[in-house]
């Protein structure tokens, strides 16, 4: 397969299929929902075939395709992956093509809804592949405009007000990130967007603070980190089920991911230096996301915190700046994309039958629907940690990556982060017995169990929690290469060198 | 004197007087005059091709022919070419066709003048050419508001008409000329400081009323709601551009001297023409207002690079000012699609507009968040090129107010966006527009993507006729 672009194959399959929905007449309800279906199926095929040909031992960028023209500015499509990259890409096409079966009975204008689910796919693959400033910011921003409709034509009650929130909250955000990259371009000799010509230049330590600061302000509001995550709970409330999936499953993986694919290599000292002041807010981020989670009645709103809490150990792994918090983040990135994506799906499928998300008017699940109500409670224990499934290992990894941090601080912060965990099993917990234990109520009598289709897109999450949780090996043998290169690479330039 | 490099000129301006002649000897309708002025533009067109990179000074140096002319006078026609293509249905049966046309071909010559002028009696005969038809078309409708914005409009620019020519008439006095090679070399010798500082500021507010600048502004509103839309529409590219071509020439390359002096009044300007122009249109509830007040904002886009001043900052403008022009046309002509110019415009006309006509909802979606700098649309490379030359050239300050100015204009543009597609329609039926009107827009949509997505060649023209700066005249 050598010379085959596959990796333009991935990024643009989702495009393709947006396009050819446009051109079906909205009537075509079936059609167009069987192009979405394959578009995002082949691509998931191609991600595949993309992990399988994969040099996992290889710590460098693979798959490399970059166009022999510049695009104009400087600009060059430029595209690779290595194994903090690829294990997002695949996430990605498997929760599209999940959120897009989720999707399958919706009846209110299905022609935009798929289009923008499958442009939405392009945004968020491009930003994964891209090894071009540019360019990844293109893909960036590329996200935003079908998000806001997917949540304001869409989503629930307030969804406009949830819909604009998000718009400006990340654009502001990634504007200034825009000017950060606009600064790496003018400040580098010879002037370049290209990711891995800039991690070979060096940079004067105070530049490197200040273009920090201003590529943290974007990334920091898409994790999102403390004091930015007001957007998170609104936005991933009023989103219909298919757009909460994509934004806590993907969306909030490209700004820690924005961290480590430019932050770390590009500005070292600058990383060096401030990995403090990230853990702080990621230790708020852990604690504060727990308490707050576990005073929701609406259960989906407290999906969403507990989404804040569990990306705090991402941020929390990688501001500790050792290989095991590095490895864990990332694989705590695809894990919580698993764990917490089916959570928003199971909360869609609840709302679909009861029609409220409130947890005090539900109750006796286990009792009327055993496999739904099964399904939650796997989930809920694979969010808490439990050991054995994949949620354990991630933020395992993270806490012992933090333990072990230089600074005697992460000791500190490290002991009070436990305190997050014991208040996520608390809430989940209490969450299980109102919801699934219980007396039912007379209101869900008629509530049906999940039908065949249902059970087939929540089986992949489950195959994988389990396999990850009981072999984590699987991933992080892709990840450590590459981690472990960038941190040395990292340790040398600021230390020693 | 080589003739042939004032073609274009000449065939506007003849035509201009034909549309006029025509329409008072055949008083009946319709004279499709529209068809003739798309043939003269496509001709003016043609012959400014055909001298495209040629340079030269013509009547003893008033008048210059070189890059950055001979682009700027094609975007206008192809501007106007669009402009035309929109009006011509609505036109046809109109009693003012011929007045129409005639007058848009006059103010096109004058901004088309503007940008070739070296001496400051021709940019003041360019200036008065390209802003007094303005006056008559925006009256064009009868209507109160149109009638208030134009004398508004019209007074307003007469103060700044008499303060320009006073700060003419003090660099004649202290120079003893108004052409701007022999002002930029009696800069390099000699500087009578104060009366010169003086002449410059009464210039730059003569200018910024005329491309209302905050805290030059007020007009603009007024007359762009008065308006006829596509005539609004003209108004925020065609006579605003024609006016910023003539400022790079003036100041830029002939006040180079004295550059220090006039950059704080432009950073200044700069600053709250966006800041404020963004502001004022985030309380609109009329969209041409709105889009009045957006286009005041874009003018303060467009100044940072005259501020800024490098090469590579005066490439960003002129790549901005293709993307910004044409998504600005587009967005007219989509309200123009919408309204028929019955409608004021208000935001409740486009409610449901995602269903009444949904291929105009979707171009208007795209024309304003090219206007945003969205990525991968035309609007996100003009800024990019811009705020990077600003953060290059130490403004870096400058593309952080420009860059969070862009995120409060989301918040008015996406109010469009939101009303056509999330409020239910207040009338039922498909909305019809004229095959030529669908072109104009697919020509416009096509252009604010292609330039998004293969920036490449529109870089190369930017840089090809921003390629006089180094050189200055010579």
């Amino acid at each position: 397969m050598q010379g085959f672009p596959i990796l333009s194959f991935i990024v643009f399959t989702p495009l393709i299929g947006t396009l050819l929905i446009l051109l079906i007449p909205k009537t075509e309800k079936q059609s167009i929902k069987t192009i979405a279906l394959f578009a995002a199926a082949i691509t998931l095929l191609l991600s595949l075939m993309l992990y399988f040909q994969f040099d996992k031992s290889n710590p460098k960028i693979q798959f490399i395709e970059k166009s022999p023209f510049s695009v104009g500015l400087g600009i060059e499509y430029h595209l690779g992956v290595d194994g903090i990259s690829l294990p997002m890409i695949l996430l990605t096409a498997l929760l599209t093509l999940l959120a897009i079966g989720a999707s399958w009975n919706l009846e209110n204008r299905p022609k935009g809804f798929f289009a923008f689910l499958l442009l939405l796919e392009t945004g968020m693959l491009g930003v994964f592949a891209s090894l071009d400033l540019v360019l990844f910011y293109v893909f960036w921003e590329m996200g935003l405009v079908p998000m806001y409709f997917l949540i304001s034509i869409w989503g629930y009650e307030r969804r406009e007000y949830a819909a604009i929130k998000f718009f400006i909250y990340t654009l502001t955000g990634s504007v200034v990130m825009l000017l950060g990259i606009l600064a790496l371009y003018f400040y580098s000799s010879p002037n370049t967007f290209n990711i891995a010509t800039l991690t070979k230049s060096h940079f004067p330590p105070l530049f490197q603070e200040i273009v920090f600061i201003a590529l943290s302000f974007g990334f920091a509001i898409k994790v999102p980190l403390f004091p930015f995550h007001t957007w998170l709970p609104d936005a991933h409330v009023e989103a219909p089920t298919a757009g909460s999936v994509l934004l806590a499953g993907i969306l909030l993986k490209m700004g820690a991911y924005g961290f480590m694919r430019i932050s770390l290599p590009i500005l070292p000292h600058a990383f060096y230096k401030f990995a403090p002041l990230i853990a702080i807010p990621a230790l708020i981020n852990i604690v504060y996301g727990a308490f707050v989670a576990m005073a929701q009645t609406d259960l989906k709103k407290m999906v969403a915190y507990s989404s804040v809490s569990h990306m705090g150990f991402v941020m929390l792994g990688m501001a500790a700046l050792t290989s095991a918090g590095i490895n864990g983040a990332v694989l705590q990135m695809f894990n919580h994309g698993v764990i917490t994506g089916m959570l928003f799906l199971l909360v869609g499928l609840i709302y679909e039958r009861t029609h409220t998300r409130e947890i005090p008017k539900m109750g006796g699940l286990f009792s009327k629907v055993p496999i739904l109500a099964g399904i939650i409670s796997f989930g809920a224990f694979a969010s808490m940690g439990l050991p054995g499934l994949s949620g354990f290992t991630g933020e395992f990894l993270c806490m012992i990556g933090s333990f072990t941090g230089e600074l005697p601080m992460y000791k500190v912060i490290t002991s009070i982060a436990t305190i997050g965990l014991v208040i996520t099993a608390t809430y989940f917990l209490r969450m299980l017995q109102r919801v699934v234990l219980g007396v039912l109520p007379s209101s869900l009598e008629k509530m049906v169990d999940l039908n065949g289709r249902e059970v087939a897109y929540l089986v992949p999450l489950i195959f994988l929690i389990i396999v990850i949780g009981a072999y984590p090996a699987t991933i992080i043998n892709l990840i450590n290469p590459a981690s472990s290169m960038w941190l040395n690479i990292m340790k040398t330039r600021v230390l020693g060198g | 004197m080589r003739i042939d490099l004032i073609y274009p000129e000449i065939v506007i301006l003849s035509l201009a007087l034909l549309i006029l002649l025509i329409s008072f000897l055949r008083p009946k309708r319709p004279n499709y005059l529209g068809y003739l002025s798309l043939i003269g533009l496509i001709g003016a067109f043609l012959t400014c091709g055909k001298i495209l990179g040629e340079e030269s000074f013509l009547f003893e140096g008033m008048f210059r022919i070189d890059a950055m002319s001979s682009w700027v006078k094609m975007l206008f026609l192809v501007l106007s070419l669009l402009v035309t293509l929109a009006s011509i249905d609505f036109y046809l049966t109109h009693p003012e066709e011929g007045g129409y046309y005639a007058l848009l071909l006059f103010s096109l010559g004058g901004a088309m003048i503007m940008a070739s002028s070296t001496d400051l009696i021709t940019l003041f005969l360019g200036l008065e050419l390209s802003t007094l038809p303005c006056f008559i078309l925006v009256s064009l409708r009868k209507k109160a508001k149109s009638i208030e914005g134009a004398l508004k409009y019209f007074f307003l620019a007469l103060i700044a008409t008499a303060l320009f020519v006073y700060g003419i008439s003090i660099f004649y006095g202290l120079i003893g000329s108004s052409n701007f090679l022999v002002i930029s070399n009696a800069l390099k010798t000699r500087i009578i400081y104060l009366p010169l500082v003086l002449a410059t500021i009464l210039v730059t507010v003569g200018f910024s009323f005329k491309m209302a600048l905050v805290p030059f502004h007020f007009w603009a509103p007024d007359a762009y709601e008065g308006a006829p839309t596509l005539v609004a529409a003209f108004l925020a590219v065609i006579p605003k551009c024609g006016i910023l071509i003539a400022m790079v020439r003036f100041f830029s390359l002939t006040l180079s001297q004295i550059r220090l002096d006039w950059l704080i009044l432009f950073v200044t300007l700069s600053f709250f023409t966006m800041t404020f122009g963004n502001i004022m249109a985030l309380t609109q509830d009329n969209v041409k207002r709105m889009l009045a007040y957006s286009s005041v904002a874009h003018s303060g886009y467009l100044l940072v690079g005259l501020a800024v001043g490098t090469k590579l900052a005066i490439e960003g403008m002129l790549l901005y000012l293709m993307v910004y022009t044409i998504a600005n046309l587009g967005a007219f002509s989509v309200i123009f699609a919408c309204t028929k110019e019955e409608k004021e415009g208000l935001l409740s006309d486009f409610s449901g507009m995602g269903e009444r006509a949904p291929l105009l909802s979707f171009a208007m979606t795209l024309f304003l968040l090219s206007l945003v700098g969205i990525p991968p649309l035309a609007g996100f490379m003009g800024k990019i090129h811009l705020f990077g030359a600003a953060v290059e050239a130490g403004f870096a300050w400058l593309a952080v107010v420009g860059v969070l100015n862009s995120v409060i204009s989301l918040g008015y543009y996406l109010k469009v966006v939101k009303e056509m597609y999330f409020v239910a329609a207040s009338e039922r039926g498909i909305i019809k527009i004229s095959p030529l009107l669908a072109v104009a827009l697919g020509i416009e949509v096509l252009a604010v993507l292609l330039i998004g997505i293969y920036p490449a060649p529109f870089i190369e023209l930017a840089q090809f006729s921003a390629g006089i700066l180094p050189k200055g005249f010579f």
